[in-house]
C-alpha cells in the first residue's frame, strides 16, 4: 500500500503511531534501558556467585522484611488519617477546609528527611521542645513510620478529595435521600472513589519503600540505605548492588500488577472536576471535632517547618547561606524544569494514548508506573551501569544525567495527569478535527494542546515540583560540583553547622512554595 | 444517481456483541437518509463506521468509488474521506472562535485566507450568525451553537454530511426552526446526509427514506409511511402511532 500511495503519504498518515512509537522508545530508553543494564550486569558466572552470596545473607532479608514492613506501616497509618480528613476536607461545610488541605498538603512536596530534620530540631535532644524520650522515639523505627506517615498522607487525602470531586453528584443526592451524611460517606461515596484509594496506598508504599533521607537521618537501617552503601563509602561493592537491587525490583513489579488489578483501567476516569456542584455534607454533632483534626491536618506540618527556621535564625544560618549553598538551588531548578518539560513532552503523545486506550498506549502507562514504583536505588544502580562509560561522559558527567533520571523517575506523575486531562474532555473535539482534515500532528498543536492547557500545565507543575523535592534519584547520581539542593543539606546534615543546614533547608521550602505558588497562580487564574 | 455512501454487510463487534448485524445500504449523492432507531440500537455506532473513526469487522464501507474501510481496516482516515459530521454534544472547539471553528476545515483543505474568510461570512450569513464570527462557543445560546455545529459542517463543501441526534436536547420550537434550516441547506447544497434520529416525525421531515435499526440490524429501509397497516411487524405499531 505504501509503495501505491507514496511515503510521504503514508507516513503522514501514520502520524499518531509514529509519534507514539518515538515517545515510547524515550521513555523504554530512560526508563527500561537501566533495569535491563541492570540484569546485564548479572549475566556473568562470578557475578551470579556474588548475587547469591548477598542474597543469602540473613541480614539482607531481615532488612529487606523490615523496610517492608515499615512502608507498610506507613501505609496503614496515612490510609487512617488520610481516608476521613479527604470527606472532611473534600465534602463538608468545616470552615476554611480550601486553606486547611494546601496546608496540610504543602509538606508533600518536600524531601520528607527535610521534616525529619525539623521534628529533630523540635524534639531531639537539643531541640526546642527536645526529651530524652522525644529522641529515642524519633530515632527508632516508630519515629520514621510517624514522619514518613506524616509526609505522605497528604496523598491520601488529596486523591481521595479529588476522588470525590469525580462522583456523579446524582449518585450522592439518591443516598443522600434515604441515609444521612456519615452512612452516604462510608456506604456510598468511599466505594466509589476504591481505584482513587487503592492508587494513593499504592503511591505511599512505593514513596516509603525507597525512602532513603528518612530512616538515614535517624539512624533505622533500611534496605535500600543498604543498596546505597555498596556504591559508596567503605561498603562499596556496586557487584553487590546489583544483585541487593533484584528484590527491590521484585517488589516494584508486584505493585505494578496490584495497580493494574486495583485501579489500572479506571483509573483515569475516577480523577476529575464534577459535572455540577452538590451543597457540601452536613456533619451535625461531630463538627468541633472535626474542625480540631482539620486544624491539626493543617497545622501539625507546619511545626518541623518552623522549628527549622527558628534554628536557622537563632545560629545566625541565613546570613552564612552565600558561602555554603553555592549554585545547588539553581541545579535544582535546572533539573526540576528540563525533567519536568521532557516528562511534559512525553506525557502530551503517551498521556493521550494510554488515555484513549490506543494500542501501546497503556503498556507506556504501565512502564512509566513501573519506572515509579521502582526503588530509587534500583533505578539509579541500571543507570550508573547504562550511562558510566567513557563515551557517554557528555551525558553522564552533566546535570543532564540527574535531569534524565528524575524524568524517567516522575514520568508517570506527569503521565498521568496529562492521561485524566485527556480523559476527561470529549473525545468528539478531537474526531471532529480529524473529520475536518486535520491529521494528528495538528489536531494535537491546535485543537488538543489548548483545550487541554491547564491540565498540561498541571502535569508540568506537578512533575517539576516531584523533582524539586528528590534526594534518592539525584544522591546516586549527581556531578560534582552540580549537586541539588536537596542533595547539598543531606551531604553537609552529617558534619555541617546545624544552623547552616536548616537555613537551607527553609531555602528549599521557600523555593517550592514559590513554584508552587507561581504556577497555581497561573493555573487557577480566570480566563478573561 | 451513483451511491456516494454504500455499506457492504457492515458488521461490528464489541466485546462480542454485535452492535451493527451486516448492515447494506445505499445513500445516492445529494439524498438524505435518515436513520431512526432506539437507544443502543447501533445508529450513533453506523455513523462512526462510515466517518472512519471504527472499521467495521465484516463487509466494507465505500464512500464516493473508494472503497474507504473493510474487514477491520480503515483504508481511508476520517481525515481525507471528505465528510463533514455534527455530532450530539456539537463538539464545538471552546477555545477557537465561530470563525476559528469553521476556518479549522478550511485551513486543513489549504483554502487561501481571502477565499476562506468569504466563504466563511457567507455561511454565518446564511444560518443567521452574521456578526458572530468573533464569539466564543460559551458566549452563544444553544440555538446559536447548533448553527456554528451546522456552519462548521458545511462550510468546507463536504462529500456528505453525517448528524448524529443534533436537535434531541432542544426545545419544541427551536427543533422545528433548525430543523428547516437543515433541509433548506442540505437541499440547496446538494449535501448528501444521513441523519440519525430517535424521533419518527423528525426522520419523516427530513428525508424521504429511513432506515430502521433494531438491535444493529436494519429492519426497514424506505418510506415510514410503508409502514402503516404493516401489523405483521413488531416495531411498526409504535412507529406509526408516533407519526399521527
Amino acid at each position: 500500500m505504501a509503495a501505491g500511495m507514496g511515503w510521504g503519504l503514508a507516513l503522514r498518515r501514520r502520524e499518531e503511531p509514529l509519534l507514539l512509537v518515538a515517545a515510547g522508545a524515550a521513555l523504554a530508553a530512560l526508563a527500561l534501558l537501566p533495569l535491563v543494564s541492570l540484569a546485564g550486569q548479572l549475566a556473568t558466572r562470578e557475578a551470579l556467585l556474588g548475587a547469591s552470596r548477598a542474597l543469602s545473607a540473613p541480614r539482607t532479608w531481615a532488612l529487606f522484611m523490615s523496610s517492608v514492613g515499615l512502608a507498610a506501616a506507613v501505609t496503614i497509618a496515612s490510609l487512617v488519617v488520610g481516608l476521613p480528613l479527604g470527606v472532611l476536607l473534600g465534602r463538608t461545610d468545616i470552615p476554611f477546609r480550601r486553606a486547611a488541605l494546601w496546608l496540610h498538603t504543602f509538606p508533600l512536596f518536600l524531601p520528607p528527611f527535610l521534616l525529619a530534620l525539623g521534628w529533630f530540631h523540635l524534639l531531639g535532644r537539643g531541640g526546642l521542645a527536645g526529651s530524652a524520650p522525644g529522641a529515642r522515639l524519633l530515632f527508632s523505627p516508630v519515629g520514621v513510620v510517624l514522619i514518613l506517615a506524616l509526609a505522605l498522607t497528604p496523598v491520601v487525602t488529596s486523591l481521595v478529595v479529588v476522588g470525590l470531586q469525580a462522583v456523579d453528584p446524582s449518585l450522592e443526592e439518591a443516598a443522600l435521600l434515604v441515609a444521612g451524611p456519615r452512612r452516604t460517606s462510608v456506604r456510598i461515596l468511599l466505594p466509589l472513589i476504591r481505584p482513587a484509594v487503592a492508587l494513593a496506598a499504592l503511591v505511599v508504599f512505593s514513596l516509603a519503600f525507597s525512602e532513603l533521607g528518612v530512616p538515614m537521618f535517624l539512624r533505622v537501617g533500611v534496605y535500600p540505605a543498604m543498596v546505597f552503601s555498596r556504591l559508596g563509602g567503605v561498603d562499596y561493592a556496586p557487584g553487590e548492588a546489583f544483585a541487593l537491587a533484584l528484590p527491590l525490583f521484585m517488589v516494584a513489579v508486584a505493585l505494578l500488577v496490584v495497580e493494574r488489578r486495583a485501579a489500572g483501567r479506571r483509573s483515569f476516569a475516577v480523577l476529575g472536576p464534577r459535572s455540577r456542584e452538590v451543597p457540601a455534607l452536613r456533619i451535625g454533632r461531630w463538627r468541633p471535632a472535626a474542625i480540631v483534626f482539620a486544624a491539626a491536618a493543617a497545622l501539625v506540618p507546619l511545626l518541623p517547618l518552623a522549628s527549622l527556621a527558628i534554628r536557622a535564625l537563632r545560629g545566625g544560618g541565613f546570613s552564612k547561606l552565600p558561602q555554603w549553598m553555592g549554585t545547588s538551588a539553581w541545579n535544582s531548578l535546572l533539573d526540576a524544569f528540563l525533567a519536568g518539560t521532557l516528562i511534559l513532552a512525553l506525557a502530551v503523545v503517551i498521556g493521550h494514548a494510554a488515555a484513549r486506550r490506543r494500542r501501546g498506549g497503556v503498556g507506556l502507562d504501565a512502564l512509566a508506573v513501573l519506572a515509579f514504583v521502582t526503588p530509587a536505588t534500583v533505578l539509579g544502580v541500571g543507570l550508573v551501569a547504562t550511562w558510566n562509560r567513557p563515551s557517554l561522559q557528555a551525558v553522564y558527567g552533566t546535570s543532564a544525567i540527574v535531569a534524565l533520571a528524575l524524568a524517567a523517575r516522575y514520568g508517570a506523575v506527569g503521565l498521568r495527569t496529562a492521561a485524566v486531562s485527556f480523559s476527561q474532555g470529549s473525545e468528539h473535539h478531537e474526531e471532529a478535527a480529524a473529520i475536518g482534515g486535520a491529521r494528528f500532528l495538528r489536531r494535537l498543536g491546535r485543537i488538543l494542546v489548548p483545550i487541554h492547557a491547564r491540565g498540561l500545565a498541571a502535569a508540568w507543575l506537578l512533575a517539576v515540583v516531584f523533582c524539586l523535592r528528590d534526594l534518592e534519584t539525584a544522591v546516586l547520581l549527581y556531578p560534582a560540583g552540580q549537586e541539588p539542593l536537596t542533595v547539598r543539606i543531606f551531604t553537609l546534615e552529617a558534619n555541617g553547622p546545624e544552623p547552616v543546614v536548616a537555613a537551607l533547608a527553609c531555602v528549599q521550602v521557600a523555593m517550592t512554595a514559590a513554584v508552587l505558588a507561581v504556577g497555581s497562580a497561573l493555573l487557577f487564574r480566570r480566563k478573561t | 444517481m451513483s451511491a456516494a455512501i454504500h455499506l457492504d454487510g457492515v458488521t461490528v463487534l464489541r466485546d462480542g456483541r454485535k452492535v451493527l448485524d451486516d448492515v447494506s445500504m445505499q445513500i445516492a449523492a445529494g439524498e438524505t437518509l435518515s436513520v431512526l432507531g432506539s437507544s443502543g440500537s447501533g445508529k450513533t455506532t453506523l455513523l462512526r463506521v462510515v466517518a472512519g473513526f471504527i472499521a467495521p469487522g465484516l463487509g466494507a464501507v465505500s464512500v464516493g468509488e473508494a472503497v474507504a474501510s473493510e474487514r477491520g481496516r480503515v483504508a481511508i482516515p476520517p481525515e481525507e474521506r471528505g465528510i463533514a459530521m455534527v455530532f450530539q454534544d456539537l463538539a464545538l472547539w471552546p477555545h477557537l472562535t465561530v470563525h476559528g471553528n469553521l476556518s479549522f476545515g478550511l485551513e486543513s483543505g489549504r483554502v487561501p485566507r481571502a477565499e476562506r474568510d468569504e466563504r466563511i461570512a457567507a455561511m454565518l450569513a446564511r444560518v443567521g450568525l452574521a456578526g458572530k464570527a468573533r464569539k466564543h462557543p460559551g458566549e452563544l445560546s444553544g440555538g446559536e451553537r447548533q448553527r456554528v455545529a451546522i456552519a462548521r459542517a458545511l462550510v468546507a463543501d463536504p462529500r456528505a454530511v453525517l448528524l448524529d441526534e443534533p436537535l434531541s436536547n432542544l426545545d419544541v420550537g427551536l427543533k422545528q426552526e433548525l430543523l428547516g434550516l437543515f433541509r433548506e441547506l442540505l437541499r440547496e447544497r446538494g449535501t448528501t446526509a444521513l441523519y440519525v434520529t430517535h424521533d419518527p416525525r423528525e426522520a419523516r421531515a427530513l428525508a424521504e427514506r429511513t432506515a430502521v435499526l433494531d438491535a444493529g440490524r436494519v429492519v426497514h429501509l424506505g418510506a415510514l409511511d410503508e409502514l402503516r397497516g404493516r401489523d405483521d411487524l413488531p416495531f411498526a405499531r409504535s412507529l406509526v402511532a408516533a407519526l399521527g
